[in-house]
């Protein structure tokens, strides 16, 4: 069903249950009410006269791991000794926009680094690779040093879908950590 | 108007408590994919759009109060005042600005990056809604960093722009983004 201007009724002229159904049914089955499913959701425009519940999704990985690539990656190692751990990552309905949000405990170890990056990566109905522009993390720190730093930041473009958000790893001059790793993703 | 059994239900009735009532609800006013609603008044609503700018290029500032960038990047790059975002909003919005915020070739107390609001409402840009790092200590220390703020506004058409500071030699910000979420 779509949104129909509602009519405008005339005194004396008979009101039909066709314009019932299509002026009244059919538009309140459009409002927020009739599509609201899920607590905690919003909603937003997906069309001209059309709208859509959308949901925030968050995702964390606290285990800390590494990474040693100069261009974006999913963790490689781990100090833990556990296996590396992807991500995080969410996978949202979006619509053309996204507030993308991600952070954690990021830096270097017993070696200088001179950068250890924190970015996001989006699959699925859309393909946006990782790039320092939306990326949280730290250039020439020192060793063992750390910030709990974060980057909130719009992603536009996407393709109306599931679009999966995975955070991506960088690091240049020696090896990066991460951990208290989050992704926050508010679809519009 | 609440029906009662029996009673003629009116053109005029249709047209207000339906027609009028109907177009008031989000589909009626969804115009923009990746807009959303907010409350105005009571019973009121409008649509709103989140909006970004970014300037990826370097730029370099050496003001202890916040100003536009006034230096060229490390490399050269031409100085761009801003990221700045213009839009109505309501009396509430949410400003995330950050970037790649840091010293220069010689250590840097504090390099920050804060905004200010110009239009119907007049903000002075502030540590207390600035992203950055203080006596980080070495030459070329950066960090990519954003700072998220609830702005209260007067209504209308507003400015948000992204202002810089440092407290001793010049800092250097790239990647700059500034997002505003109006209410």
């Amino acid at each position: 069903m779509a949104w129909t201007a509602p009519m405008t009724a005339v005194a004396g002229a008979v009101y039909t249950a066709a314009q019932f159904n299509t002026f009244v049914r059919d538009n309140l089955n459009e409002c927020a009410p009739a599509k609201a499913s899920i607590i905690g959701s919003y909603f937003t425009t997906s069309d001209d006269n059309q709208i859509s519940e959308r949901l925030v999704e968050q995702a964390v990985v606290n285990q800390q791991d590494s990474f040693n690539s100069t261009s974006y990656i999913d963790p490689n190692a781990s100090p833990t000794g556990n296996s590396p751990i992807a991500g995080p990552a969410v996978t949202v309905q979006t619509g053309s926009v996204a507030f993308v949000a991600v952070g954690g405990r990021i830096g270097g170890n017993a070696t200088g680094v001179d950068s250890v990056k924190m970015s996001w990566a989006c699959s699925g109905a859309t393909s946006i690779s990782a790039a320092d522009n939306w990326a949280a993390g730290l250039i020439k720190l020192g060793q063992y040093s750390f910030a709990y730093c974060n980057r909130g930041y719009l992603a536009v473009g996407l393709n109306p879908g599931q679009n999966t958000f995975t955070a991506k790893y960088a690091a240049s001059g020696g090896t990066g950590f991460a951990s208290y790793r989050t992704i926050v993703v508010l679809p519009f | 108007m609440t029906a009662v059994a029996g009673a003629v239900y009116t053109a005029a009735q249709f047209n207000t408590f339906i027609r009028d009532n109907l177009n008031e609800t989000l589909p009626a006013l969804a115009t923009v994919s990746g807009n959303y609603f907010v409350t105005t008044g009571t019973h009121h609503l409008a649509e709103r759009a989140v909006a970004q700018d970014l300037i990826a290029v370097q730029n370099g500032f050496d003001s202890t109060s916040y100003d536009d960038p006034d230096l060229a990047g490390l490399a050269g790059e031409t100085i761009t005042p801003g990221p700045t975002v213009t839009m109505f909003t309501g009396t509430r919005a949410l400003v995330v600005v950050g970037g790649r915020i840091g010293g220069g070739t010689t250590s840097t107390q504090s390099v920050k990056m804060s905004w200010e609001v110009s239009g119907a409402t007049s903000i002075n840009a502030s540590d207390e809604w600035a992203a950055g790092c203080v006596g980080f200590g070495g030459a070329t220390t950066f960090a990519y960093d954003s700072r998220a703020y609830l702005a209260t506004l007067t209504q209308g058409i507003n400015t948000f722009t992204a202002k810089y500071a440092v407290s001793s030699t010049p800092g250097y910000a790239s990647s700059r983004s500034i997002l505003v979420m109006p209410f």
